[in-house]
């Protein structure tokens, strides 16, 4: 595979990166992008007749249509936000709120991250409906025959992870959406993992909403991206009000644009949504097929290295075609082995991953996890496990 | 720090990670507080029994990596048995030995093990996390942070 390091210029001597799935490293051409905006056009959106103003406004809805075409949806149902987080906690507080009555369920697995589960464990309770979580197979997955088994007229919303940022392990989709919305509930994808390195079609998918991070696929942080399938937020009241998403206001009342603009309040994340379009461009000029398999590659060679080399390893989901290895040493806490990492300039992330359910369910306090991208090599494979041998050390971090 | 200091404080640490002190014993009735560092996911639950201003009894539950576990044993065995007033000033010197302060040594035992967490930032609330709780269970049992 082509070598992406050089465009990233964090790859340096100092530090051996193993955790993109919390957010991944930025190219040249995004930090550029971000340094351009505010070095020689840093104007608002729309608030002004000069040409600044016209031409920046120009290339963010550009990057509006980018990212429609990016994910194989419309341009008007793409909604740009804070992050995933903020994204399906405004599904809940809207339409979630809207058709959610006493003794509905929503559906949810064991496997979420808390974004994607907490938004509508409060909504549940505001409401008194259940939150229902479906079983799941070892490796994470839901089955679409099980989750058929737990759908009823009373399921209003199906919440699921495209791909798990604790097992790494990938949904079925498609499958998921036919079986909910056979029942006319709807289909809520978080897909901060799942956009990694996958192409993304939504409407091949026919998910109701798609919920992604800009800054895990190579963009800047403070970006979200919602899609929506247009007419299920139609007519929904905005949640946010202020700036920019009126159509008219007087002392008594106030209209507003049509989505997406009405969800859009305020000051937008003007060089985030600039820097993203870099993103958009760089992940297009990757052969993705190609970037997939060598990521799964790596995968597949750090669990075998670790099976022959490191002493009582146990490993969540050895199987998982993924960029993602879960794991932990018999009788070392996750968080002694992260430290020692550190120490020697490796990267990951240790505990619970906003994944507290899932944790606890599995009766263990924590993992360790290493988290892979185009920019990691065999070779940073062979330092970690040359360190993890010693993970018995772990104390060396204070002495 | 001497060679022989450094092979003394990881036996010292080893030995409280592979048998806390005081760890989970009955608590009827004593005072308690919890405390999560919720970055990492470590957490603490101390029970006190005080009686006239003495710390008569000190147990806990502890869910953490190594520093946090043996940190809260070694704070049990240095606790049990004092002053409120004079556990006060244990802990605010184990603190300051913690963030690279001048401390008085001499009163804070085995804990002085950890003297090395101080070139660690990440892990000093790992350290801290019990004496945290420790205070909380004994302004109100409420928890402070």
């Amino acid at each position: 595979m082509k070598n992406y390091r050089n465009h990233f210029p964090m790859i340096n001597e100092d530090y051996i990166y193993l955790n993109s799935a919390s957010t991944s490293l930025k190219p040249t051409e995004v930090i550029n992008a971000i340094n351009e905006y505010y070095s020689s056009y840093s104007v608002n959106l729309s608030r002004g007749v000069d040409s600044l103003s016209y031409n920046v406004t120009k290339m963010f809805e550009e990057t509006r249509t980018k990212v429609a075409s990016f994910i194989g949806a419309n341009k008007n149902e793409i909604v740009f936000n804070r992050g995933t987080t903020e994204g399906i906690n405004f599904i809940a507080l809207t339409i979630g709120n809207e058709i959610l009555n006493e003794n509905d369920e929503i559906i949810v697995s064991i496997h979420e991250h808390h974004a994607n589960f907490i938004p509508w464990l409060e909504l549940c309770k505001k409401k008194n409906a259940k939150l229902i979580i479906v079983p799941t197979r070892n490796d994470g997955t839901v089955d679409p025959l099980v989750l058929n088994e737990y759908m009823n007229d009373k399921v209003k919303i199906v919440s699921l992870n495209h791909v798990s940022n604790v097992f790494g392990s990938t949904n079925d989709i498609k499958k998921l959406a036919e079986v909910v919305h056979k029942y006319n509930a709807y289909f809520v994808v978080d897909g901060a993992q799942g956009i990694v390195l996958n192409k993304i079609d939504v409407k091949d998918l026919d998910v109701d909403f798609y919920l992604f991070s800009a800054h895990k696929l190579y963009g800047p942080t403070g970006l979200g991206i919602m899609y929506y399938k247009y007419n299920i937020l139609e007519n929904i009241k905005p949640l946010y009000f202020g700036g920019e998403m009126i159509e008219s206001v007087d002392v008594d009342y106030s209209t507003y644009k049509k989505p997406p603009y009405c969800f859009e309040a305020g000051t937008m994340m003007i060089s985030s949504v600039l820097g993203f379009s870099k993103a958009i461009d760089f992940v297009n000029s990757i052969n993705l097929d190609e970037a997939n398999e060598y990521v799964h590659d790596l995968k597949k060679y750090l669990v075998k290295s670790m099976r022959e080399n490191i002493n009582d390893v146990i490993i969540y989901n050895e199987d998982a075609k993924s960029h993602i290895v879960s794991f932990n040493i018999v009788n070392i806490h996750p968080h002694d082995i992260a430290s020692l990492l550190d120490k020697n300039k490796i990267i990951v992330r240790a505990g619970h991953h906003c994944a507290e359910p899932l944790i606890k369910s599995l009766g263990i306090s924590g993992t360790v996890r290493v988290s892979l991208n185009i920019y990691n090599t065999k070779e940073e494979i062979d330092y970690l496990i040359s360190i993890l041998k010693k993970a018995g050390d772990y104390l060396d971090v204070i002495f | 720090m001497s060679y022989f200091d450094e092979s003394m404080y990881r036996e010292i640490i080893l030995d409280h990670v592979n048998n806390p002190r005081n760890k989970d014993k009955e608590h009827n009735e004593y005072t308690e507080s919890t405390l999560k560092n919720p970055s990492c996911g470590d957490i603490v639950t101390i029970y006190l029994d005080i009686k006239n201003n003495i710390v008569e009894d000190i147990t806990y539950n502890v869910s953490g990596c190594s520093i946090c576990t043996s940190s809260t044993s070694m704070m049990s065995e240095l606790l049990k048995g004092k002053k409120i007033d004079d556990a006060l000033i244990i802990v605010s010197n184990f603190n300051k030995m913690i963030i690279g302060e001048e401390f008085d040594k001499e009163i804070l035992g085995e804990a002085i093990s950890l003297i090395g967490v101080s070139n660690m930032l990440p892990r000093i609330k790992c350290a801290t996390l019990s004496y945290k709780a420790f205070l909380g269970a004994v302004n109100r049992g409420d928890v402070i942070e």
